[in-house]
């Protein structure tokens, strides 16, 4: 690894006054996104694409990552001082950042989270850029067998989203994967499922798809009341001051190795398909437990339970690159999309970004460590003033996302046809989030089942039915049996404790 | 709790219907295709099949007490004929004076919000699309397929 091409890409970011004003501009976006209940960084992503349309891939890129990447930062104020978890992965801070705000140490909790998670965010790419070289190799060396197997692991993934819902899960993932299938089929060049429409020879995108399974549900469900439902905020939680803020910010330099520990944990979190999204922030909670000398305290305003959640919540998101990237295997349902997106602005993710696209990956990484450090200095500014936009009215923001959900789903394709496959598809997609089924599945099956079944033709071409006995094929057979027993333990097994049980009550990423 | 089978109607089961013709209907048609293209959606369609099926018959045997009906039409049915509207308005007349004016009457109509905020947001998301969008940006802002006919009436070349 080229040490001129690490730091080459970032000297080329703070020079170059367009893509450091993307990156500023990301900040109070992906901020607004994480606090605002109902919008989060998946749809922050897709409503996002009208504004990259047409860009080079580089900006266009690094304004989405860092909108991305600083959504979970943006959920951290309204978790620990209103108590509403805007999304999946900040709900581990309810269980010690709202104690503390409730117990007068609201600028502490604020300070320690923000504070870890930039720390997190900057540990996640440090760990990347240290894991690379030892990846690239093995990266090179994958054929379309091992991309088939992986493919495969990436779609396992729906066994630890779905949750409980594992068969409305699978059911949702073969919904996915068939309308993945739409369009020429690149084996034989033959049209499927098109009827005859030529709108829909390119195939369904996974923007239209994730417009109408998320941005149209979550907009119904916000619109269906005359006015929407707001937070209550307590007056007296938002009443901090700076030095408070700033002593937690110590905290996590008090805590240094939970805070070094949870941030290594994270990066790796992020990167196994299926342990990313909220397992991390959770997984990093439980280790800081475990860890503890006094366990009694956690749940009543610990301050080392707001520091290990803020870590992995954002070291994941660097560590969710490397298979986005290398190995077009999403880590997550919100990489899924952004690969989508990556795809629409030309980047071509895959093993050759070793070899053709080392500096575009590094300013990528680079924009999600910038990211998170602007975005917590912003927090620490103005924290105490984002109840005003926790508090948006469904009434107002119903119709504008509603603007943006058919801008984007026109510009994704140029066809005004698919504004009508918009609305069709919405109704399944709110039929799905009023009875909690897993949508996340559907973008798995629509993202890689596409990706198995090319890379399946490849390899049975290649090698005809004994591509299935290769080694690695057999290594990679073994990885997903043990990660689909392991998510089935984990949802149907014997619960260990309270603390385990106690987190099933927060609702899920699975459940959104 | 009522102890009363689920209506057969109800949006669950019409859902559940619904993904149990998809997926069979998927799978039937790959039927027609060449080895290479149909393996894969057959094999897709009939596990969707399968397990939709299975679903059905679970959602079909749970009393209404169990299951609680988690669609309410008379809320949801209007929210969703505004998704409509907003589709098909843009459809008729493109995003620029679409977009605006649906905002203006969603937010008049449905929201109740005074006619002051209704204006200044309606325009501030005009000025948004017409003014970034096509002029700064350059973004291609779908026409609408009536406009262009009124326009050309308007202005006969």
């Amino acid at each position: 690894m080229d040490p001129h091409v690490i730091f080459s890409s970032l000297f080329d970011i703070l020079s170059t006054p367009k893509l450091i004003g993307l990156i500023l501009l990301a900040v109070p976006i992906g901020t607004f996104f994480g606090c605002v209940p109902g919008l989060g960084g998946k749809l922050g992503i897709v409503l996002l694409i009208p504004f990259v349309y047409g860009m080079d891939p580089l900006p266009g890129a690094v304004f989405l990552l860092a909108m991305h990447a600083i959504v979970h930062t943006g959920g951290i104020v309204p978790s620990i001082l209103f108590g509403v978890p805007t999304n999946g992965p900040e709900a581990p801070l309810l269980v010690d950042g709202y104690p503390m705000a409730r117990n007068g140490q609201a600028g502490r909790a604020l300070g320690a989270s923000l504070g870890a998670a930039s720390i997190g965010g900057v540990v996640g790419v440090i760990c990347l850029a240290l894991i690379l070289p030892v990846v690239e190799p093995f990266v090179l060396a994958f054929s379309p067998a091992e991309f088939f197997w992986l493919a495969v692991i990436g779609i396992t993934l729906i066994s630890a989203l779905a949750g409980k819902m594992l068969v409305q899960g699978l059911i949702v993932g073969c919904f996915g994967w068939l309308i993945g299938m739409i369009g020429l089929d690149s084996q034989t060049g033959i049209q499927r499922f098109t009827f005859g429409q030529l709108f829909l020879w390119d195939g369904f995108d996974v923007i239209s798809g994730v417009l109408a399974l998320y941005a149209l549900p979550e907009m119904m469900q916000l619109g269906r009341g005359r006015r929407g439902e707001s937070p209550e905020i307590n007056p007296a939680a938002v009443r901090y001051t700076f030095a408070e803020v700033l002593d937690g910010v110590k905290d996590n330099f008090r805590h240094w190795g939970l805070t070094l520990t949870t941030s290594v944990m994270g990066t790796f979190i992020g990167m196994v398909p299926g342990l990313g999204g909220e397992a991390a922030g959770w997984m990093c909670y439980a280790y800081s437990v475990s860890r503890a000398k006094d366990p009694e305290r956690y749940g009543k305003g610990a301050v080392e339970g707001v520091i290990a959640p803020s870590t992995g919540m954002n070291a994941k998101e660097g560590g969710g690159l490397l298979p986005t990237l290398f190995f077009g295997v999403p880590a997550g349902s919100g990489m899924a999309i952004m690969l989508g997106a990556l795809i629409m602005l030309g980047i071509k993710p895959g093993p050759m970004m070793v070899v053709n696209d080392l500096p575009l990956v590094w300013s990528l990484i680079w924009a999600i460590a910038l990211a998170n450090l602007l975005c917590t200095f912003l927090l620490v500014l103005v924290g105490r003033h984002m109840g005003a936009v926790a508090n948006i009215r469904a009434g107002l923001l119903v119709p504008v996302v509603l603007v943006f959900a058919l801008l984007g789903t026109y510009l994704a394709k140029d066809h005004w046809e698919s504004l009508l496959v918009l609305a069709g598809m919405g109704a399944i997609g709110y039929v799905m989030r009023r009875n909690n089924w897993p949508r996340p599945c559907f973008i798995i099956g629509l993202v890689l089942g596409p990706t198995a079944e090319v890379s399946f033709h490849k390899a049975m071409a290649l090698w005809g039915p004994s591509f299935l006995v290769r080694p690695t094929s057999l290594l990679m057979m073994g990885l997903i049996a043990t990660s689909l027993i392991y998510n089935l333990r984990k949802t149907y097994g014997p619960k260990k404790n309270a603390r385990t049980s106690a987190r099933h009550t927060v609702p899920t990423d699975a459940s959104l | 709790m009522s102890s009363n089978p689920i209506r057969p109607t109800s949006p669950a089961i019409l859902s559940g219907v619904f993904l149990v013709i998809f997926a069979s209907a998927a799978g039937v048609a790959a039927l027609n295709y060449p080895p290479g293209a149909a393996s894969m959606p057959i094999m897709i369609g009939a596990v969707g099949a399968v397990l939709s099926l299975l679903q059905l018959v679970v959602e079909l045997r749970r009393s209404r007490g169990a299951f609680e009906e988690k669609v309410d039409l008379r809320k949801d049915l209007p929210i969703y004929g505004w998704v409509w509207g907003f589709v098909l308005a843009v459809i008729a007349f493109g995003f620029l004076p679409a977009a605006p004016l649906m905002l203006l009457a969603y937010l008049r109509l449905r929201s109740k919000e005074s006619w002051k905020l209704s204006l200044i947001l309606s325009a501030a998301v005009f000025v948004l699309l017409y003014g970034l969008f096509q002029r700064v940006l350059g973004v291609p802002l779908f026409e609408g397929l009536i406009t262009p006919l009124i326009l050309d009436g308007l202005m006969p070349s």
